[in-house]
């Protein structure tokens, strides 16, 4: 292992067995009391509790399903403004989604949990890799931030995430979606939503516990995968480790390309993720170290498909090393301190040419292929970032934010065939840019409305300053609550966007948003949001090998407007649904050719390619008896449209793609073997619907999602 | 579609009656909370009464609460109320968030009386509630404003103020 992988791993273990040695002092501490346990419990004794002890009992029994709309309405989160507030009036468009959810939906992945969310659509990209797109904009590149845990997943050299089996959503204790700008705070990749991962902490293990997923499709197997999870609070002190491991097949299906190229999806399209999450805190100290070793195989380099028959799948890799050190703690009551140092390590995209059979990378050879080696990519990049902000909160009614980042990143090519671009043209094998932001924000309760109002500043060594300020109005009454918000957001450059073009601009969002929610009964939440959506320059890929080869360019325009509903309901000892609808339409802001959708020949002024207009989603509950529930889930697409071949020239031929409705149904048993066991079974995608994955611009055809898929889960907790 | 419409149906028209478990610990809470506060001896015995407005389970958690206990020889009686004056004789007002607007009505209607005034409003201690119930992290936790128990004349144990989330 190379020095720049150890570092955040050396700095977690020096905290680590320090840690251990104090926490024999404050073991006494904890209560040795399960959730088992207390559930023997009788309201007598619970009510006999002196309010302490009780304190730790409600800890230890958590949420229940049935607590799902009290915990939206009550809780507090700062995902939108730092500052706690509740998602009522929080200055954001939020979607909040509990473990408990996820759990009861047997999620499999991630794609299946922001299916749920009204705004998102997937897509995919090149390498068969998914996509996410926001409200009708692909947002794969740089336009939507994924935080686990505080950790930026997007890789550095083109700010993607890749989705497919890839993140342990069993570990996941809550998912809190910014469904809008969130550059104010979170910087330059999140101009059109956030997604921010909670997964269980210490607290919350308080023990071992464990997930295996077992999905069985048609052909093959879609997923084996293996979830660990231990953890220990003991007082001031807590340890915690999250591993993740497992084996998938993005499907079983044949797929052909637009040339009549086919291959077998199964075995070729392998996803298997592998993935270590250690945290440790004392009192404000914390420190964490995340290991993602994400492996896929496919064998449509660049949307032409190579022939199986010569080419094994080439194995892509999207290796992370996350690790980071924070201070946050109260200086007095009304100040409050963070403080933090981040390490980022990517080699994302990778292939390694020695992994690729090398006769097959000889012009003479017969087979040879051009995709072939332009497939090879060995670029590590590392970034470094120093972190500071500081919360006052002068009165009750008053609180600014203020806050500083700064980072240096470095691309690095480790093959000649790979390798970055001077400002000359001429190849080199190391890059580096540094980057500085100013943040502030103000929140003030004003009586009639909490006001809102923030503003980053941010300089780019290359491509210069973005400003992006941010105002919101919230008001919360009995039963209804209003938000009305107008946000700034950009884009910065990746390091392989300014690789192709040193003279690319930040992009740059303004967003008008407005909410209205309203408490129908104490068991009903609805709301309602509108949005406009205006992305200038957006940054966008282009790839013309008869005059300067590939490269990214800032287009004049693109964007959205629409409406976005979500209703909750919940009811103890029942269950709960939440329903999800969104809708969007380009209004004509589109002006990104590749986006561009055509029926026939005629250009559609209201929709893109992949994105379908109309999304419906849903997910609940039902509790048959203390031990079962019925689990539905399901969501339905209105017609997307996309590429459906390449005339003569190697022109797109544009067409549309059926509406579809995918249905999913899982049972669950809990509380088996004394409450340590749970058991979970059903079916994804129950009547076959054909759904697939379509490109959002033109290069290859959609790529079939699993299918139906049997799934099988085991849950247990020590 | 129709799928999802009968599904909806089937949700809505098996709703019940029974109690969130956050519900439940509100209730036990509460109940624990008038152990670490002093109100005023009733010379003559009278009952301990909490006052619930709006619609909330945990009025229902309080009253079985109340059918098996008593609060320093007090009958516990728990009831629903709508207004200020319908609570001249309780001790505890909770107000549920479904009538969060209603909070500085009775904060200022019972300033300077010896009467609790409980909340589960994000805003509540700023509206008058002397503790407000939040979820932090999932998990139930409440908020103190001591100046607000301090103006009500009411005497609190040291290690309620511990326990608090903004202690």
């Amino acid at each position: 292992m190379r020095i720049k992988y150890l570092l955040p791993l050396i700095l977690f273990l020096l905290i680590a067995p320090s840690s251990f040695l104090l926490a024999q002092e404050s073991q006494r501490d904890s209560i040795p009391m399960t959730k088992e346990q207390i559930q023997k419990l009788t309201y007598d004794q619970l009510l006999e509790l002196p309010l302490d002890e009780l304190m730790k009992v409600a800890d230890i029994m958590g949420m229940s399903t049935d607590d799902l709309l009290q915990m939206f309405l009550n809780m507090k989160t700062g995902v939108a403004s730092v500052k706690e507030l509740s998602p009522r009036e929080s200055p954001g468009i939020l979607s909040i989604i509990t473990d408990q959810e996820i759990r009861a939906m047997g999620a499999r992945d991630l794609i299946d949990v922001l299916q749920q969310v009204p705004g998102f659509s997937f897509g995919v990209d090149v390498e068969s890799v998914v996509g996410i797109g926001m409200r009708g904009v692909w947002g794969h590149e740089g336009k939507i931030l994924l935080l686990l845990d505080g950790q930026e997943c997007n890789e550095l050299s083109y700010s993607t995430l890749q989705l497919g089996n890839h993140y342990p959503v069993d570990q996941i204790k809550r998912i809190e979606i910014i469904r809008g700008p969130g550059s104010v705070v979170y910087g330059g990749n999140a101009e059109l939503a956030v997604i921010n991962i909670v997964t269980f902490g210490a607290a919350d293990n308080n023990g071992i516990r464990a997930t295996a997923t077992y999905g069985q499709l048609t052909h093959t197997y879609a997923r084996r995968n293996l979830e660990i999870s231990a953890g220990k609070a003991l007082g001031a002190l807590s340890l915690n480790a999250n591993l993740f491991a497992g084996q998938g097949n993005r499907s079983d299906k044949v797929i052909t390309d637009f040339y009549g190229q086919s291959y077998d999806m199964k075995g070729n399209s392998n996803v298997d993720p592998m993935m270590v999450n250690l945290s440790a805190s004392y009192k404000g100290f914390s420190a964490r170290f995340i290991a993602d070793l994400y492996k896929t195989t496919q064998l449509d380099v660049n949307g032409a498909f190579l022939d199986p028959t010569y080419f094994k799948a080439i194995p892509t890799n999207f290796t992370s090393y996350l690790g980071e050190l924070k201070y946050e703690n109260d200086l007095s009551k009304k100040i409050r301190l963070g403080a933090a140092i981040n390490y980022r390590y990517y080699n994302s995209w990778n292939v390694n040419e020695s992994s690729l059979d090398q006769s097959l990378l000889d012009s003479t050879n017969a087979h040879y292929n051009q995709d072939y080696i332009t497939a090879i990519q060995e670029k590590p990049t590392f970034r470094i970032t120093g972190k500071i902000n500081l919360s006052y909160t002068p009165t009750s009614k008053l609180n600014f934010l203020f806050g500083t980042e700064a980072y240096s990143e470095t691309g690095l090519s480790n093959n000649p065939r790979s390798t970055y671009y001077d400002v000359n043209g001429h190849e080199i094998d190391r890059i580096n840019y540094n980057d500085m932001a100013l943040y502030g924000q103000g929140i003030f309760s004003l009586g009639i409305a909490n006001l809102i109002a923030g503003v980053r500043m941010e300089h780019h060594s290359l491509v210069g300053n973005s400003v992006v300020p941010r105002i919101g109005l919230t008001r919360v009454f009995d039963r209804l609550h209003l938000k009305l918000l107008y946000s700034s957001a950009f884009r910065s450059p990746s390091i392989e966007v300014i690789n192709l073009n040193r003279s690319i601009k930040p992009e740059l969002t303004q967003v008008i948003e407005l909410e209205a929610g309203y408490r129908i009964t104490p068991s009903m939440l609805v709301t309602v949001n509108v949005f406009d959506n205006t992305i200038n320059h957006p940054i966008i890929y282009m790839t013309d090998t008869t005059i300067i080869g590939e490269t990214y360019y800032n287009a004049p325009s693109t964007g959205s407007r629409g409406i976005e509903v979500e209703y909750r309901l919940a009811k103890s000892g029942v269950g709960n649904l939440t329903v999800g609808y969104s809708f969007y339409s380009t209004a004509g802001k589109n002006k990104v050719e590749d986006y561009m959708a055509y029926s026939g020949n005629n250009l559609l002024n209201n929709v893109v390619l992949a994105f379908p207009q109309h999304k419906l989603a849903f997910h609940g509950s039902l509790k048959l008896s203390p031990h079962f529930s019925l689990n539905p889930s399901g969501f339905f697409l209105s017609e997307r449209y996309g590429c459906i071949a390449l005339d003569a020239s190697e022109n797109p031929i544009y067409g549309s793609y059926e509406p579809v409705f995918v249905l999913n149904l899982i049972i669950w048993a809990d509380d088996l073997l004394k409450s340590h066991l749970s058991l979970g079974a059903g079916v994804y995608d129950l009547t076959q619907s054909g759904y697939a994955y379509v490109q959002p611009y033109v290069g290859r055809p959609p790529m079939p999602s699993p299918g139906r898929e049997f799934v099988f889960k085991a849950a247990v907790k020590f | 579609m129709k799928k999802t419409g009968l599904l909806l149906l089937i949700s809505i028209s098996f709703l019940c009656c029974a109690h969130a478990q956050t519900e439940k610990f509100k209730a036990l809470y509460i109940y624990n909370f008038t152990k670490l506060i002093k109100f005023p001896e009733s010379p003559d015995n009278s009952d301990f009464v909490i006052g619930v407005l709006g619609e909330t389970p945990v009025n229902g958690e309080l009253a079985s609460i109340a059918a098996t206990r008593k609060i320093e020889n007090r009958n516990l009686v728990v009831r629903k109320i709508t207004k200020p004056e319908d609570c001249n004789d309780c001790q505890i007002v909770f107000i549920s968030d479904f009538k969060s607007s209603s909070i500085k009505a009775f904060s200022d209607y019972f300033e300077g009386k010896p009467v609790l005034l409980i909340s589960e409003s994000s805003q509540g201690l700023e509206k008058g509630a002397a503790i407000n119930f939040l979820l932090v992290d999932q998990k139930l936790k409440f908020e103190i404003n001591r100046a607000r128990f301090d103006m009500n004349k009411l005497k609190v144990s040291s290690q309620l103020y511990e326990l608090a989330e903004n202690k």
